[in-house]
């Protein structure tokens, strides 16, 4: 109980008397990011093999990503933006963005998401993250040119460790991925290993169920996909 | 480290306890894969033999949703119901059929499906209204599938039958999603169907709510695009206890009132020679 207090009081007055907000933005770090994804239970946009690439530009308070995906005759594209301040060195809070156009035969979708994302990372080997966000869809239907508008909540939960230098793991559970926007409450498990050959180049696996509506039923797997990926990191 | 081990372990449950325990039916259901939505309509529509109204062009049909039998706080109203049918017995008004829009049962067990089955064949036999069900998430919980099949008419959960003009499709929707495998047999079919269509389904295609619809938008896009080019008149809902109709381009989606928690059904009265569907609430409070 002490130990909680102090700990406790130790961050508030590091907020309070310090100046524990650093709002520079740094040389930034990119990474390009390949996944090649297959859907072993598909839903009614996955199936099959689909392919998906992703440029991150991190200037450490100032985060970029930039996504393409390919499914059947779907494509997805993504654009990213998070700011914020780094708060005593461990912990960021960042105000986020994310536009997400989806578009299929028969209709097309826009998904706008504003959020916060925050995260902690008191030491090397832990990080965690949390995002809450609202989302506001618009959904064209082509046949008509109708509109469907639907409002709806984002939320995630990500935890990640380095397990050494060369390989990482991770567990996500959120209600939305960077390309796809579920309306609540839907949640997506993930979790993968990566292993960074060198520096500059990184090998992975994923694996990952959609669960559908986890707040009326039994919570049901819609579907369930694993992917590698190759990534590339210049510093 | 016993403190941590005790924190883990609470951490884990609390979890476990909030993300997979929904409508008191426990973490257990995530790991039951017995009645997926793929496996129910494997095999594809089944079209049934059925006319119900024969030859009639002008005719009105009884629609109840979310009985919950078997729920402890409330009790559905039969009586009032079979009161209002006697009532209107002699008159043009009196329904051809009647059709159920899921959450037949509150927990899914053998003794609420018996309940409801009563109160179905009742329905049948004194009032001679057939029921054609569909499948609600509460029907389907653990292995409520196997009792639905067994209890509820006509023991499929993804069916369609035509009358002289219409035709009625009956979907599955009681795990929240419609899934790849109906979702291709439905556009097959329904591309070949060139009659207006009444569509049923107990996950509403929209609400005007943060919840309670179909949530993967992907499937619900594409079942609002199907039925636009497949002259849907009207999709039937029910899953929010409420009535809410909403425009959905050139048709449109009516949500009936929970009958068990708020006493209302409501009457379709259809006129196939004109091709239209208007939809009544009524109130037995």
């Amino acid at each position: 109980m002490k130990k909680k207090f102090l700990f406790f009081a130790f961050l508030f007055s590091g907020i309070l008397f310090a100046s524990p907000f650093d709002f520079s933005i740094k040389i930034p770090s990119v990474s390009v990011r390949n996944d090649f994804s297959y859907s072993i239970v598909n839903n009614a946009k996955f199936s099959g093999f689909y392919p998906s690439s992703r440029i991150s530009l991190d200037f450490d308070t100032l985060n970029f990503n930039l996504g393409y995906q390919l499914v059947n005759q779907n494509s997805d594209f993504t654009i990213q933006a998070a700011y914020g301040p780094k708060i005593l060195d461990i912990m960021k809070l960042q105000l986020a963005f994310t536009y997400n156009f989806l578009n299929s035969l028969t209709f097309s979708e826009n998904n706008f998401v504003f959020g916060f994302v925050f995260s902690v990372k008191p030491k090397d080997i832990f990080k965690f993250s949390m995002n809450t966000s609202f989302l506001l869809k618009d959904s064209i239907i082509k046949f008509t040119n109708f509109h469907i508008p639907n409002f709806s909540y984002e939320f995630g939960l990500y935890f990640d460790w380095a397990l050494s230098k060369a390989f990482e793991t991770f567990f996500h559970i959120e209600t939305a991925s960077f390309f796809n926007h579920y309306l609540f409450c839907s949640l997506i498990f993930s979790t993968g290993l990566k292993y960074n050959i060198i520096k500059e180049f990184s090998l992975g696996g994923t694996i990952s169920a959609t669960y559908i509506d986890f707040f009326t039923v039994s919570p049901y797997h819609s579907e369930v996909s694993v992917n590698t990926f190759i990534q590339f990191n210049i510093n | 480290m016993k403190n941590k081990k005790k924190i883990l372990i609470n951490i884990i449950f609390l979890i476990t306890f909030t993300l997979f325990n929904s409508c008191k039916y426990g973490s257990d259901n995530l790991f039951y894969t017995g009645a997926s939505v793929n496996e129910r309509t494997k095999d594809g529509i089944t079209f049934l033999e059925d006319n119900p109204v024969q030859e009639k062009l002008k005719y009105n049909v009884l629609i109840f949703s979310d009985t919950h039998f078997g729920v402890k706080t409330k009790t559905p109203p039969y009586q009032k119901l079979y009161e209002y049918l006697d009532k209107i017995k002699e008159t043009s008004d009196y329904p051809a059929f009647a059709i159920a829009l899921g959450d037949l049962t509150d927990t899914s067990s053998t003794e609420e499906f018996e309940q409801y089955d009563d109160f179905i064949q009742t329905l049948e036999n004194k009032y001679n209204l057939k029921t054609y069900n569909i499948i609600g998430n509460h029907d389907c919980y653990l292995s409520g599938w196997d009792n639905w099949k067994k209890y509820c008419s006509p023991h499929t959960s993804f069916y369609k039958f035509e009358t002289s003009n219409f035709s009625y499709y009956f979907l599955d929707t009681g795990t929240g999603t419609i899934g790849k495998n109906q979702l291709n047999h439905l556009k097959k079919v329904m591309q070949k169907d060139s009659k207006p269509k009444i569509i049923c389904s107990h996950y509403p295609l929209y609400t005007s709510t943060l919840l309670f619809c179909l949530s993967d938008t992907y499937e619900r896009n594409e079942l609002i695009s199907l039925f636009q080019k497949s002259k849907a008149k009207i999709v039937l809902s029910g899953h929010i206890h409420r009535n809410e109709t909403t425009n959905l381009g050139n048709f449109f989606q009516q949500t009936i009132t929970s009958f068990t928690y708020y006493h209302e059904f409501g009457i379709l009265k259809i006129d196939e020679k004109n091709s239209k569907v208007e939809f009544e609430k009524v109130d037995l409070k």
